[in-house]
């Protein structure tokens, strides 16, 4: 069964229509790329995954379960982990208090006030593990704004992954990345890959071709073309691309 | 608020000095020229500062209509005393359950709204509070207030302790303070106030994180209101009466400016010290001068200008550019013993 | 019986200038068939109407004279808010949805569809750098394959504009001189004299070589 599904979904706000059509669906351990031009509507779409849309009509479903219209909070603990286009982080937190925040037991423990949270083992040491995890563990200390770019984005995948999601939702993870950084991420993805299932909206396509099992492209609202990046590439209009000068 | 040194303790060096020194207060205030009633007034509102920046200062929520459930509790202590119990356990229980109970009555309907609106919504509902204790002069007494509450004794079952002179009321009000200041400090270093933290760096963030942010938002308000409808009775057995002023607009602005004259945005101790400088500025420039408001609020201008993270910030940065130096010469002392 | 996808009946909009004598400054004419699902290129120079032509057939411009048949449905006598169930009209990247709503939503017709049954794309932007014109143009022929009609509106200014439209039209529309007038295949359509002087010498000599 697909861990998340999206059927029919259609998205107006006042007289514009955001969102024609789009129906998709994720397989456990999949990684599933989105791409499209501009204004296409893949952030809206995000948004209708994540429940900070309603969708006019359509369904989400996690794991055959109808959430639709169901409010952020409800879906994020379900396990739909997202990060956003433009980066939003405790910047007052350090890399560890913004993982250990997002730990679900951290959640479970929300409305505890009695017991500190500083000095919690338990957190840290499953927070540390997290921030290991992306290359960032020599720098728990440091508080979020003080990081340099590549690291708060690494930072960004750690909280989604602190989570411990069922689906990971990145919102162009590569945007404002050099080279290097890009590198970073696209073996951090390689390595999720296959344990989580990942959807990725982006526009480097010589990323996303080498890393997704599945490609969505994504225009007027609609799934305009899907399959695997082998497929994709073996139109002739693609061969004559960059994409198909990539390979 | 970056999170201080010793967030994970319950009782830090801090707290313990502080709690030492203001122990000492009745023995020299008098002779510095002011009285121990100040001394009381301070503390009092220290408590209703620090409720008040819980909600500030930790949760980002503006609330700008916050003198009703400090009014709020200032009637319920005196209300019960008149008609349930004179028992002073009761007097102070009633006066949280009232100030919780308003709280959380106007949380209900505005923990949806962010920002602005937010503000605008305490505003509209401390105003509508303020003009139902003016105008329910059968109860509250009206613009007249309720009069002749009593200083009610601290019963302990075997022992009974005054509280009728300011010197054994300033204490009992210190230990109200320091156990106030204790489950305060925990509380905003506690998962609770992590949370909390997050939702005024980013609601968004924290919705998609799998916070209930509403549901947060109205905790924290229903549990601010509580304890300043704490503070409020502490402060109608404390002037011996209860009157309407302390829910208007004005006073309610007051604490607003306490808190962030002393820096509550970037100090858990920070509307202490905002209470302090107001009211010992109130009774000093006030010696001189009946338009005291004019330099105060001339005071809350600048720092607002100059230092928007107020006395406590300011103090704080001093403390990081002496801490550099203070390195260096740690580094240069470990060298001369190695070497 | 089915009823054809689109009719084009005796359709005309006229567009006047001044209060008391109306000199009309802009006419357009249509009177055209599309029985079945197909691909059409639609071409015209600028001011032409071609944008009109695709508001009046979505519904939201009502022509002068004449009805717009959409699956036997006259779209401007169908509410507002299902329009979209007949004919979506997408200018580059976004769906256009204005409708002057004169009349009441209450007093007119539901769709008979439930999807569009007309894709009209008023010049889709084409980039032979990103690789996604080959998506869209399977996404048309997707749409036609579904038995949908499809219109893309092209302005030919480059080689591989000639191609998209050789590659996909079945069949192609001349706005041009105040009419639509339909054209059978490419060939057709390039010995076309008025086409001719749209295009210009550099374009028809493309198209022919193409052709």
């Amino acid at each position: 069964m697909a861990v998340l599904e999206a059927c029919d979904i259609h998205v107006r706000f006042g007289d514009r229509v955001v969102l024609e059509e789009i129906s998709f669906a994720v397989e456990p351990g999949e990684m599933h790329g989105i791409m499209g031009p501009n204004g296409a509507g893949k952030t809206t779409f995000f948004n209708v995954l994540t429940g900070r849309v309603k969708p006019s009509r359509g369904e989400v479903r996690i794991e055959g379960e109808d959430v639709t219209g169901l409010p952020s909070h409800r879906i994020a603990a379900r396990g739909i982990a997202r990060s956003f286009q433009i980066m939003t982080l405790f910047d007052e937190f350090t890399a560890l208090e913004n993982v250990e925040v997002a730990l679900p037991e951290f959640r479970a423990r929300g409305f505890d006030g009695r017991r500190a949270a500083v000095g919690d083992r338990g957190f840290e040491s499953a927070a540390r593990a997290v921030l290991a995890e992306v290359g960032l563990a020599e720098k728990a200390g440091i508080v979020a704004k003080d990081l340099p770019y590549g690291d708060r984005r690494a930072l960004e995948i750690a909280v989604a992954l602190a989570q411990r999601p069922r689906v990971l939702c990145l919102d162009e993870p590569t945007s404002g990345l050099g080279s290097d950084g890009r590198a970073r991420l696209a073996i951090l993805i390689a390595r999720l890959k296959g344990r989580l299932s990942i959807v990725t909206i982006e526009h480097d396509m010589e990323f996303l071709f080498g890393l997704a099992d599945r490609i969505s492209v994504v225009h007027w609202g609609q799934v305009i073309a899907r399959g695997t990046p082998a497929e994709l590439r073996q139109n002739a209009w693609v061969q004559r691309s960059n994409l198909g000068r990539l390979q | 608020m970056k999170t201080p040194p010793h967030a994970e303790k319950l009782i830090t060096p801090a707290m313990l000095v502080l709690g030492l020194v203001l122990a000492t207060v009745p023995l020299w205030i008098s002779r510095v020229g002011l009285y121990p009633y100040l001394g009381v007034e301070i503390l009092i509102w220290s408590i209703y500062a620090l409720a008040f920046n819980l909600l500030l200062g930790t949760a980002g929520l503006p609330s700008f209509g916050h003198g009703a459930y400090f009014g709020i509790g200032a009637y319920a202590f005196g209300l019960t005393q008149f008609n349930v119990a004179p028992s002073l356990w009761l007097c102070l229980a009633a006066a949280l359950l009232a100030g919780g109970i308003a709280g959380a009555l106007v949380a209900l309907f505005i923990s949806h709204r962010r920002g602005i609106y937010y503000a605008f919504m305490t505003i509209a509902f401390g105003q509508i509070f303020w003009f139902v204790a003016i105008k329910s002069h059968g109860i509250t007494g009206g613009e007249d207030g309720l009069l002749k509450i009593r200083r009610l004794p601290v019963d302990l079952g075997l022992v009974s302790i005054d509280l009728s002179s300011n010197t054994a009321l300033y204490y009992f009000v210190l230990l109200a303070f320091m156990l106030a200041a204790v489950g305060l400090w925990r509380l905003t270093h506690s998962p609770f106030g992590r949370v909390l933290s997050a939702i005024r760096q980013s609601e968004t963030r924290a919705a998609h994180l799998g916070y209930p942010v509403r549901l947060y938002k109205f905790a924290v308000f229903t549990i601010s209101a509580a304890l300043s409808g704490f503070a409020g009775g502490l402060f109608a057995m404390a002037q011996n009466s209860a009157f309407p002023d302390v829910m208007s607009l004005h006073y309610s602005g007051y604490i607003v400016m306490m808190v962030l004259v002393g820096g509550g945005m970037v100090s858990f101790w920070g509307p202490v010290v905002g209470v302090v400088v107001f009211l010992v500025a109130r009774d000093v420039i006030g010696a001189y001068t009946t338009s005291w408001m004019l330099w105060f609020g001339l005071l809350f201008i600048a720092v607002v200008l100059f230092k928007p993270e107020g006395i406590a910030g300011a103090v704080q940065g001093w403390w990081r550019q002496l801490d550099p130096r203070r390195l260096r010469e740690g580094a240069r002392l470990s060298q001369v013993l190695r070497g | 019986m089915t009823p054809p996808l689109l009719v084009l009946e005796r359709l005309k909009k006229v567009y006047t200038r001044g209060a008391l004598v109306k000199r009309p400054t802009f006419t357009l004419e249509a009177d055209l068939e599309f029985p079945e699902s197909r691909i059409v290129g639609v071409l015209g120079p600028n001011g032409a109407g071609k944008t009109t032509l695709f508001e009046m057939i979505t519904g939201s411009n009502a022509p002068t004279e004449g009805r717009v048949l959409v699956a036997g449905a006259d779209i401007h006598r169908v509410k507002y808010k299902e329009r979209d169930r007949l004919a979506i009209h997408y200018h580059q990247s976004y769906q256009v949805r204005s409708f002057s709503k004169r009349v009441p939503s209450a007093l007119l017709a539901r769709s008979p569809t439930p999807k569009p049954i007309l894709h009209l794309f008023d010049e889709p932007q084409f980039n032979t750098q990103d690789g996604y014109i080959g998506f869209m143009l399977d996404f048309f022929r997707k749409l036609r394959a579904e038995g949908k009609l499809v219109f893309v509106c092209l302005h030919p200014t480059a080689r591989y504009h000639l191609e998209i439209l050789k590659e996909i039209g079945e069949s192609f529309l001349l706005v041009h001189g105040g009419k639509a007038v339909p054209k059978a295949s490419f060939s057709e359509l390039v010995v076309d004299e008025r086409a001719r002087g749209y295009l210009g010498p550099d374009m028809t000599a493309t198209a022919e070589a193409l052709a």
